[in-house]
This record gives structure tokens, C-alpha cells and sequence, in this order.
């Protein structure tokens, strides 16, 4: 697909050349031999986090069963482009269309708490971004939804009653003139816009009503009707139509979904400053603004779970093991693993500012005693009892891809999954096109693959010989056995059945790997600085702040911001490109 | 955080404006259990009914209504009529509709007669059967007031207990109407109040209540400033936040603690009945007219009856309600009816002791269809109210429409009771039921047991029973 081209996503094109897609589409149902291209079907989520096929399933290429979900999502638009646009062939044109976006409900909490402080969040809400999804796929506007968020709004109001002057800077028996006052300030603020003098009119009705019992209740049911209001809890993409057709967004709509993108809340003032004033709009300034979130530690934390996201880190709580087989895999010890991976990303991403490619090569990670054992490492001495410390993996290590948290959510209950670890790796890291289930017809077949006393290698050997699994299963399975040298736990292992592993494989053209790699490690080395790993996490963050789970790695809104980037990019680097790319400023224009 | 809480929480505000709590638990168990409760709703008209206009042609699916089952009309399909069935009188004490009125909710032959009174007033040996299933029933349980017994007149023959009362707590315990709406009204609502329903309660519940309202009023302007700019496509998701909205509106009004909410704005005016008793030297001499008429009164009272009715039904108050129009011995006084003469003002009880004749049948058959009237457009409204629990208040109701004698002439076999149901008691309606040989009312009861989760309940003397009456219900 050449840039500039209008993208369809719809299954009569899809990106290598409709004839060829049909002709195959035709021989998968009638002939065997290698029929999946990876471009069959639907084209959904090339680039989505394909995510763990769940333990205890059968590794289905394709779905994600683990819960949590895969892939991204969670736009309110319909996607689809506008054939009538003008088009010019030197732009991006935009593939998203003018919408209104529903906060979802870890943006809306965080927003109730930036807006009015700690005290205003509800305790009885559980939301932690520990377990935040990456897409928010499914998010309607509903009945329960609606109401919640009002509660939400009336608890952040009750909260003031202790604090009513620090932040109304009104005295508890003020006049309308102070509500009015504090109220503009606020709706500002809680709307993340300017707000028009009607509207606050309409606030000083509520405060009326309110005030009729007093001052206060009057000030904080209004508090509570603008916290309960629709542009609360939505943000606007609509903009302005350019002459090109293309609605590009205000600065003010610009600095919220920045910011929701980069911390899941609201713009801080500077951010929204920058943004009243049109300065946003000057690409200078947008990256002076990500740099200097970049520095804030909330930031760097949000952006760091995103990430975990979108690797769905967070799957591995709930999950379970053989007791038998592995009884030391407890909660506990899934606790650790997820904190060792979010101690490793906070170190590669943000203490050492280090190049992206060290997620997948550096063997500087942080264990606790469990862990130590899993890596077969000595604990190192000193610090609190079940404290991660920093060691140095053995050389059969490298980044995330032979980290036990990632090892043990891809595998089952009781064996590792070639499937899911191989599908991880084409889809969450390398954002390979998807590759399609196979279909209900072979259900059968392959469980019966999965009761059969063998290896996974010897299982993988089988599809690899079978078709039609072998059309499919060649465009991934390579990659999980790539990994078996590490058993459902992360633990490394060099035999199995008393056989040694053999973790050669062959890649043909899968992206852009060729040849004979003889172990993870050195696959690691290669995917590190493969250009489709940064374009992958490029690819994630700009989906992740728009909700776009149809975006491509080869879109321009992606391929452009990529090409920007300097060589050995560090995260920031993949930040600051990602925040400029086209994705978040333009929109297409319904026609009336 | 679930839904169930943050409507709780969202609508409970308005009840801190007045300092409550407890009644949110019942606010509960309905969000929780909707689908398994069920309201009981007992209605008693006096005097039987006149068998001539009562009977149907033919029997089972294919009657044809008779002038008085004509009113009914609307309702069939969800009314089930019985012929053959007997109260359990047999070796029981008491006068014709004394002993009537008190089998045909207890069940249990009457043994003990309280003195005085004419000397037939006899006692109940046991709870009456809405007491019984409240008691037994989880589908009946769970709000703030376990039962409600209501009556339009208290007017009856000496200070006899029997005919004045239909419910009974356990043997020997009359369970005393409410006659005043005002009462009935301050029953069901003012008990959830400290203090009861003093002005500045109801002030406190008004501004709470407009409160409200005026952060879903600034939301949906809100709405409306966002709809302006917003593309086409975001149209479903603005209507569908609009409707959450309205939504929202509509549980403020249905809050319990507010009885505007449920449906009953203003506390119900206090409605001084007569207290002219139709006597005389004998067994009512005379002509049975009053210079007052009783009817306009008595339908007023009756309609703020029901409107409690309807709103302790709609907030949940209350799923078991025993209603009373009149005694079986009530002197209720009715203008228009008297075939002869309009204008006359007719006693009720006292006219059906005279002789059989052409006007006398008319005027009984006249009166009960006024009693049938109100009774239809009752269960019309209750059919129209909508349920928190979903679908309309009469789904999830149960409604016999019983009297405590067949008719004029004090016979306890051949009742002429009537059963209603919504669709959720699984009603087969439609049909007219006739038994083969006689049955016992407490057959019915035992039938009905089913619609509150009560398959093996048992009412009843071992001799006065026999077994649940089968094909009422699916």
C-alpha cells in the first residue's frame, strides 16, 4: 500500500494486491498446500498484541483467550475513510474519522482526581493501572456506566466538605459572586476547555438550587453537576476542516488526547497553557511539551504500563499452573515476576534512558528469592526480605523475551506453548500481520495434537509437515521454538525427555528475518534492532492514545514517524515520534 | 463498582437529606432479586354477589360472561372464575357473613365466638393466608412493611370483630385496617422518617429531590451544547448517554423515601364517612334509605386507598396488601342505583336482607358492578405502573377478588370468588373453572401458594381441604 493511498479496511483489500489475496482465499478451502499468506480475512490488528493464548488452551493462532483480551480497540468512531476526500499524494490522509471519545474508566478516575485531588477519588473504585488493558475495546456508553460516573461525581463534591476554602478559595458563607468565581476556574479546569459564559450560567442554576439549603451545598452540587457533566467524561475530536477536507484538531483537543495517551489523565496546566494560547499547535512546542512529561515520574510510569499492556503483563495474575508439576507457582511468586519486569522497564526506559533495543538484549534484571531460583542465580545480599535486587542473568538471558513473567504467561498449565509464545512474538513484539484461527472443522484435530504424549517441538514438527496447519503455523510457530529453552516457568532447561533441546530454526522472510538463528538469544540480538520492534512499540503507543486497533505498522501515521527516528532510539526517542505523528492531529470529515 | 451500589448511592443522597437508611435494604433486594418476587393484593367486596348475573354460559376456556363477569371484560385473559367451591363452614360458630368472613382467608373451622356482638361474631383460629405466605414466602419478603390491611367503612352490625377484618396474625388476632387513607398513606411512608412526616421533612425530601434534578438538568444541556458540534456518528452514543440520564430521572422518582416519587404526590385528604347505621326494631325494618349518600365517599376513599396501594407497590413499601371495600354487614349507602328511584340513597347490607324481588336483585347486581368498576381500573393502573423489577407492577401480582358469603342469603358454597394475575404468576386466565363435586376455598389457596414459591403449602382442617387445585397455573 502506497502512502497517501485511501485505506479500506475491509477484507476486499487487503495490503498485498486483492488478486493474489482471492486466489488464496480460493485454494484454502479447496486445496491443501500453503494457503495462509497472513493476509486472509479480515485485516484486524496486524500489529496488536496477540497476547497469550491462555494457559490450558491450545495456543489457537490468532485469538486471544486470555482475559484481558488482545488487540486494541476502543475507538468511538467508525473507522473508515472518505473516497470522496481530495487527495494529496505527498500526505498522510487520515483514517479516522471526527469523533467523541468516552474516557475510559481509568482515565475518568484519574480525571476526577486531577481535577479535585486525592480525596475526591472513591475508595470503593478498584482501578489500578497494574492491570490496565490496552484497548479499550467494548467500551459502550451505558446505563451502569452513566451512573457510576455520576456517583463518582458526587463523592469527588462531598469531598470538598473538609477542604471546602483551600480549594474554592470561598468562605463557607460566600456569595454567588465567589461561586461564580471558583466555578469558571473549575469548569475550565473539569472541561479541559474554555467555557462559555452560557454554560456557566447554567452552573450558577445548580449553585442556586443548592444554595437554597446553603452556600456550600450550593457550591458543591455545582461541583458535582460539572463533574457529572458529558464533557466531563467525553473529549472531542472534531477540529477544524482544513481546505484539504480534513478536519485537524484544536490545540485544546490536541492536549487531552496527548495527555490521556501519555498518562491516562487529564493535561496538567503547563500542557493546557500551551494549548490555550495555540502554541501547541507549533510542532516545536508539542515536542518541547512531551519532553518535559517525559521527565515527570508519573509520566514515565504510565508510559511503562502502557507498555506492560500492551505485552499483557498483567494476564499473569489469576493464572494457574500444575500443582504437581510446578507447586511453587503461587501468587507470591507471580507477584515477583511482574514486579521484576516492571523493575527491568524502569530501568531500560527511564533510569538509563537506554536504546529501545536493550528490552530485548540487556541481561540487567532485578530478583527476589523465588526469582533467583527460576534464573538460577544467587540472591544477592542486603535489602528488605522479598525486595527485588539488581543482578546480572546468565548468558542464556536476553531482555524481555526470556523474562519469567512473559515465559510463564505463554505457556499452559502444564507444558510451554510454542503457539502462544510464537504468536507473542510475531504480534505483541514485531507486529507482523495477524494470522487467522484455524478453523472449527480442525477443533477436533488439534486437541487431539495436545493429548498426544509428545514435545512441543515434535508437536510443531507435525503441523509443520500437516496442512493446512503448515500454511499458518510456518508464519510463527518457528519463533516459540525458538523458546524452548525455557520451561513454563522461565526456567532454563537444556534437555527435555532427556533429549537436549534443539532451538535452531529456519526463518523465511518472516518480516524481515532470514536465515538459521540457534537460540533465543541470538533471535533477541536480531529482533532488538530489526526495525520491526520499534516500529511495533511506535505502533502501540500511537493506538494506544487513539484507540486505533486497525493501525498498521506500515500506515504513514506509523511508517512517517518511524522513519524520524534516530538510530538506536531510546524510549523517549519512540515517544517524542509517536506524539508528533499525524494519527493524533487529523481526522476525516463525514459528508453531510 | 457495581451498578446496584451506585444507584443506591446516587438516590440514597436525597435520603440523608432526611437522615434515613434502613429502607435502602429493600432498595436492594429488589435490584437484586427481581425476577423472584411476587405482591400479593387481596381484594373483599361484601355480600356475595346475585348468581343469576354472576354465572357464566358454558365452563373452561370457552365461557360466556355473564352481565356482571362482562366488566371484567378487559382482564379475562388474566382471570381465572370458580364455581363449586364451599368455604370450610362445616361444625364452625357463627353468623352467615361473620363466619364467612373469617374462613374465607383463615381456612380453619371456627370454633369460639367473642361475646356479645349478636352473639356470631366468631374468632379466627389462625393466621389468614396472606400472613401465612408472607411469613413463609421469600418472594413476598423484603420490604420495610411486612403487610398492609386496608378498609373503605367501618360501619358494621354491633361492634363485631369477624366482618371488619380480613387479616389475621395468628389465632385470635385481628390485624386492624387502616380506614383513613391519610393513615394508610403515613403507614408507608411516614414511618421511614425520623420524626414521621413533619413539614420539614417533606421540605428537606423536595429540595434533596430538586437537587437532583438539577445536575441531570445541567447534564442533558450539557449534552445538548455537545450534540451540536459532534459529528453524525457519534449520535448513538449521545442518545444512548441521554437515555442513561433519563433513566436516572425516572429512579429519583420512584425513590421510596419520596412519596411524590412513587407516585403519590400529596398525602391524601381525610375523608369523613358517615356514621349513620340503618337501624331500627327488628331485622332492618324500614327502607334502607339515608338522607346521605355514602357512594361518593366511599369511591373517593377507595381511589386514595389504592393510589398508597400503587405507590407502596411501585417504591416497594409493601407486597402484601389485604383490601377491604366494606364489612359483610356495612350499612355503605349507594345513590342512582335503586331501580325504582334513583334519587333514593340504598343501603347496601341492609336492602339484601328484604325479600327477593325484581329491584332488590337489580339493585345488588347494580352494586356489584360498581364494585367490579373500580376493580377493573385498579388492576388497569397497577398494569400500567412500571416495575423496578421490570415489566408492569400487576406482572409480578397476584389479585383474588374474594366475599365473605356466595350471596344474599348467607350460603358459604358456590363463592364467588375471582382470581387475577399478572403474567409473571403464571396465570392460566382465560378460563372459567368448575368442579366436579365440591371443593374447599382453601383448595384455591393451596393452588395459589404456587405463584409465591409454596408448592406444599397446606391450608386447613384435615377435613377441609382436599388438594391444591390443579390447571391455575403453569
Amino acid at each position: 500500500m502506497k502512502p497517501g493511498q485511501p485505506h479500506e479496511r475491509t477484507p476486499a483489500n487487503p495490503p498485498k494486491g486483492t488478486a493474489r489475496g482471492h486466489w488464496i482465499l480460493l485454494s484454502w478451502l479447496l486445496l491443501p498446500g500453503p494457503a495462509c499468506s497472513g493476509s486472509l480475512g479480515p485485516q484486524e490488528n496486524p500489529g496488536a498484541p496477540v497476547g497469550a493464548a491462555g494457559v490450558g488452551s491450545g495456543g489457537f493462532g490468532g485469538t486471544a483467550t486470555v482475559p484481558g483480551g488482545g488487540g486494541v480497540g476502543g475507538s468511538t468512531g467508525v473507522a473508515g475513510n472518505n473516497p470522496a476526500q481530495p487527495q494529496d499524494p505527498g500526505a498522510c490522509n487520515p483514517t479516522l474519522p471526527q469523533r467523541v471519545v468516552l474516557l475510559n474508566d481509568l482515565q475518568h478516575a484519574n480525571s476526577v482526581g486531577g481535577v479535585l485531588g486525592e480525596p475526591a477519588r472513591d475508595p470503593e473504585l478498584q482501578l489500578s493501572d497494574d492491570t490496565k488493558a490496552f484497548a479499550s475495546k467494548g467500551l459502550v456508553v451505558s446505563t451502569s456506566l452513566v451512573h457510576e460516573r455520576m456517583d463518582q461525581g458526587e463523592f469527588a463534591a462531598a469531598s470538598l466538605e473538609s477542604r471546602f476554602t483551600d480549594v474554592t478559595g470561598c468562605p463557607l458563607t460566600g456569595d454567588a459572586a465567589c461561586a461564580r468565581g471558583f466555578l469558571e476556574r473549575f469548569a475550565e479546569t473539569a472541561f479541559r476547555r474554555p467555557v462559555a459564559s452560557a454554560e456557566i450560567d447554567d452552573v450558577m442554576k445548580v449553585f442556586e438550587v443548592g444554595a437554597k439549603a446553603d452556600f456550600k451545598t450550593g457550591v458543591k452540587l455545582a461541583v458535582q453537576a460539572l463533574l457529572s457533566a458529558p464533557s466531563f467524561t467525553y473529549r472531542t475530536e472534531i477540529g477544524q476542516v482544513e481546505p484539504s477536507g480534513v478536519a485537524r484538531l484544536t490545540s485544546i483537543e490536541l492536549a487531552s488526547e496527548l495527555s490521556y495517551m501519555l498518562t491516562d489523565a487529564p493535561p496538567d496546566s503547563e500542557l493546557y497553557a500551551a494549548a490555550k494560547s495555540g502554541a501547541l499547535s507549533s510542532p516545536d512546542e508539542l515536542t518541547r511539551q512531551v519532553e518535559r512529561m517525559l521527565a515527570l515520574p508519573a509520566v514515565q510510569e504510565s508510559l511503562k504500563k502502557t507498555l506492560m499492556a500492551a505485552w499483557q503483563i498483567g494476564n499473569i495474575f489469576g493464572t494457574v499452573k500444575d500443582p504437581g508439576l510446578f507447586p511453587q507457582y503461587n501468587a507470591a511468586l507471580q507477584s515477583s515476576m511482574y514486579r521484576e519486569t516492571d523493575a527491568f522497564l524502569q530501568a531500560v526506559l527511564w533510569t538509563r534512558n537506554a536504546p529501545v533495543s536493550e528490552l530485548l538484549t540487556s541481561r540487567e534484571s532485578f530478583v527476589d528469592t523465588a526469582l533467583a531460583a527460576i534464573y538460577g542465580v544467587s540472591v544477592p545480599s542486603g535489602g528488605a526480605a522479598g525486595e527485588l535486587k539488581p543482578v546480572t542473568l546468565p548468558a542464556e538471558r536476553a531482555g524481555m523475551l526470556t523474562q519469567a513473567s512473559l515465559l510463564s504467561l505463554l505457556s499452559r498449565t502444564d507444558n510451554t506453548s510454542v503457539v502462544a509464545r510464537g504468536l507473542f512474538v510475531r504480534g505483541a513484539l514485531l507486529c507482523l500481520p495477524k494470522v487467522q484461527s484455524p478453523p472449527e472443522s480442525l477443533a477436533g484435530e488439534i486437541m487431539a495434537l495436545l493429548e498426544a504424549d509428545m514435545t512441543e517441538r515434535e508437536r510443531a514438527d507435525v503441523r509443520a509437515t500437516t496442512s493446512p496447519c503448515n500454511g499458518c503455523h510456518a508464519q510463527f510457530d518457528q519463533f516459540g521454538l525458538l523458546l524452548e529453552t525455557y520451561d513454563p516457568l522461565g526456567r532454563h532447561r537444556e534437555q527435555l525427555d532427556g533429549e537436549p533441546i534443539d532451538t535452531s530454526v529456519s526463518l523465511d522472510n518472516l518480516g524481515s528475518f532470514m536465515g538459521t538463528f540457534a537460540d533465543a538469544v541470538t533471535f533477541a540480538q536480531a529482533a532488538s534492532t530489526a526495525p520491526e520492534f520499534t516500529a511495533c512499540l511506535t505502533r502501540n503507543l500511537i493506538a494506544y492514545g487513539t484507540g486505533d486497533d486497525a493501525l498498521f505498522t506500515t500506515d504513514c501515521q506509523v511508517s512517517g514517524q518511524v522513519a524520524q527516528l534516530p538510530p538506536s532510539p531510546t524510549m523517549r526517542d519512540v515517544v517524542r515520534a509517536a506524539s508528533a505523528s499525524p494519527a493524533l492531529t487529523y481526522r476525516t470529515v463525514e459528508t453531510p | 463498582m457495581s451498578y446496584k451500589i451506585s444507584r443506591r448511592r446516587f438516590i440514597e443522597g436525597t435520603a440523608g437529606a432526611v437522615g434515613l437508611a434502613a429502607f435502602a435494604n429493600s432498595f436492594e433486594a429488589l435490584a437484586a432479586a427481581p425476577s423472584d418476587m411476587r405482591r400479593l393484593l387481596i381484594i373483599q367486596r361484601p355480600v356475595g354477589t346475585v348468581y343469576e348475573n354472576w354465572w357464566p354460559q358454558g365452563s373452561g376456556m370457552n365461557y360466556t360472561a355473564s352481565r356482571i363477569l362482562m366488566k371484567f371484560q378487559a382482564h379475562r385473559e388474566r382471570m381465572i372464575g370458580f364455581r363449586g367451591l364451599d368455604l370450610p363452614s362445616a361444625g364452625g360458630v357463627g353468623g352467615g357473613h361473620e363466619r364467612g368472613s373469617v374462613l374465607m382467608l383463615t381456612g380453619l373451622r371456627t370454633r369460639e365466638l367473642y361475646p356479645g356482638n349478636g352473639g356470631d361474631d366468631p374468632k379466627a383460629e389462625g393466621p389468614s393466608i396472606d400472613q401465612l405466605w408472607v411469613k413463609d414466602s421469600s418472594a413476598l419478603q423484603g420490604p420495610p412493611i411486612a403487610s398492609l390491611q386496608l378498609s373503605c367503612d367501618n360501619r358494621a352490625d354491633t361492634p363485631e370483630v369477624s366482618t371488619r377484618h380480613m387479616s389475621y396474625s395468628g389465632r385470635h388476632a385481628p390485624m386492624k385496617p387502616y380506614y383513613q387513607p391519610r393513615d394508610a398513606y403515613e403507614r408507608v411512608f411516614g414511618t421511614l422518617m425520623p420524626g414521621g412526616m413533619t413539614p420539614g421533612n417533606m421540605d428537606a425530601l423536595a429540595a434533596a429531590r430538586a437537587q437532583k434534578q438539577s445536575v441531570l438538568d445541567f447534564a442533558l444541556a450539557d449534552l445538548v451544547r455537545l450534540r451540536q458540534v459532534a459529528p453524525a456518528s457519534a449520535r448513538e452514543q449521545l442518545d444512548a448517554h441521554e437515555a442513561a440520564i433519563r433513566e436516572l430521572e425516572k429512579e429519583l422518582d420512584a425513590n421510596p423515601t419520596n412519596p411524590s416519587g412513587c407516585g403519590s404526590p400529596e398525602a391524601p385528604e381525610v375523608v369523613n364517612v358517615s356514621t349513620h347505621q340503618d337501624r331500627g326494631a327488628g331485622a332492618y325494618p324500614g327502607d334502607h334509605t339515608t338522607p346521605e349518600r355514602d357512594d361518593v365517599k366511599h369511591d373517593r376513599i377507595a381511589q386514595l386507598h389504592f393510589s398508597v396501594i400503587r405507590a407502596a407497590f411501585r417504591c416497594d413499601l409493601t407486597r402484601v396488601v389485604t383490601f377491604q371495600f366494606s364489612p359483610g354487614t356495612n350499612h355503605v349507602s349507594f345513590g342512582d342505583l335503586w331501580p325504582p328511584d334513583p334519587t333514593a340513597f340504598k343501603i347496601h347490607h341492609t336492602t339484601s336482607h328484604d325479600p327477593d324481588s325484581p329491584d332488590m336483585l337489580e339493585f345488588l347486581t347494580r352494586v356489584e358492578e360498581w364494585y367490579a368498576d373500580r376493580v377493573v381500573k385498579f388492576l388497569t393502573d397497577l398494569n400500567t405502573d412500571t416495575d423496578m423489577a421490570g415489566g408492569t407492577i400487576l406482572d409480578k401480582t397476584l389479585v383474588p377478588y374474594v366475599t365473605e358469603v356466595g350471596a344474599r342469603y348467607h350460603n358459604w358454597d358456590n363463592m364467588p370468588f375471582l382470581v387475577f394475575g399478572g403474567a409473571s404468576t403464571g396465570i392460566i386466565g382465560g378460563q372459567f373453572w368448575q368442579s366436579s363435586g365440591r371443593r374447599s376455598t382453601n383448595d384455591l389457596w393451596m393452588a395459589c401458594a404456587k405463584v409465591f414459591g409454596l408448592p406444599d403449602f397446606v391450608l386447613g382442617d384435615d377435613d377441609q381441604h382436599t388438594t391444591a387445585i390443579t390447571g391455575l397455573f403453569k
